[in-house]
């Protein structure tokens, strides 16, 4: 079966479940965490890297700018409760604001906390909210 | 959806909200400290290790920036009177919508706490308007707003 390309519109982040609106763009980080165990037995100056663990995390920008959406960033900054985000393609259905998600092979999900917002509100430009998630646990 | 402008920072005393007059930017940043707190028992179902993490600390300021006028303003807080809250009192703060009389009008609290003015910069360039940005420190908590 061929691949078809992905437009970036329809990868998107997704936070309990629901695809985070009017969103412009996100970034899926994971990283595995090096550790070089090169020792005297090894030969050669180069290092010998392994990984120790592997980390994640979420960064999604958008335009969710109404007062409640507003709130609701802050309110979740501020709790100690993780929340579920993850990544999917999203297929097209009539109404659904390219926000149903397409099970994708790639889709994954964890529980993650917000650790990092910014609103930004200039003048004459739209509001726009940056949020990053930090992965807590397992991708799935 | 809400436009930039019409997201302000009021800067209380009591009951009473004044706007920082002649503003341009609004930045709200909050920034969680987190703690690797994986442990020997942390494997996921196939026994990869994925690092676990948890909040110990949080922090946040509030950036801006507005244009430098001459005179008076007694409805909102002028660079004078920024420059006069640099030191280490705290002052009290709402980021609320606004409208109304040159869109002063205290609508929807977004987020309200307290902080301290730490820096104010002026820059003063010829054909250009004067202006000043500031950042303010959270001190204590961030408080969310209630959406009516």
């Amino acid at each position: 079966m061929a691949l078809n390309k992905l437009k970036g519109q329809n990868f998107r982040a997704f936070v309990d479940g629901s695809a985070v609106p009017e969103a412009s763009s996100c970034q899926v980080t994971i990283t595995g965490n090096m550790e070089d165990a090169k020792t005297k037995d090894s030969e050669g100056s180069f290092g010998q890297e392994q990984m120790t663990s592997r980390s994640w995390s979420v960064q999604v920008d958008s335009y969710e700018a109404t007062a409640a959406a507003l709130i609701a960033v802050v309110q979740q900054f501020v709790s100690d409760e993780k929340v579920t985000v993850g990544w999917d393609e999203t297929k097209v259905v009539a109404g659904s604001q390219n926000r149903t998600p397409n099970n994708a092979a790639f889709a994954r999900s964890g529980q993650a906390i917000l650790n990092d917002f910014t609103i930004q509100a200039n003048n004459r430009t739209n509001i726009q909210v940056t949020r990053q998630y930090m992965g807590s646990g397992a991708l799935a | 959806m809400d436009k930039g402008q019409h997201l302000r920072l009021f800067i209380t005393e009591g009951n009473t909200g004044k706007v920082v007059a002649m503003s341009t930017e609004l930045s709200l940043h909050g920034s969680a400290q987190t703690e690797n707190s994986t442990t020997k028992d942390t494997t996921d179902s196939t026994g990869a290790v994925w690092d676990e993490n948890d909040i110990v600390g949080r922090t946040y300021d509030i950036s801006f920036s507005a244009l430098i006028a001459s005179g008076t303003d007694t409805g909102g807080k002028t660079f004078a009177d920024m420059l006069a809250s640099v030191n280490d009192e705290i002052i009290n703060w709402k980021i609320a919508l606004a409208s109304g009389e040159q869109n002063r009008v205290m609508g929807t609290v977004i987020a309200s706490g307290q902080g301290k003015l730490t820096n104010v910069q002026a820059t003063g360039q010829v054909s250009q308007q004067a202006t000043y940005s500031g950042t303010i420190n959270g001190y204590g908590p961030l408080v969310p707003g209630s959406a009516s």
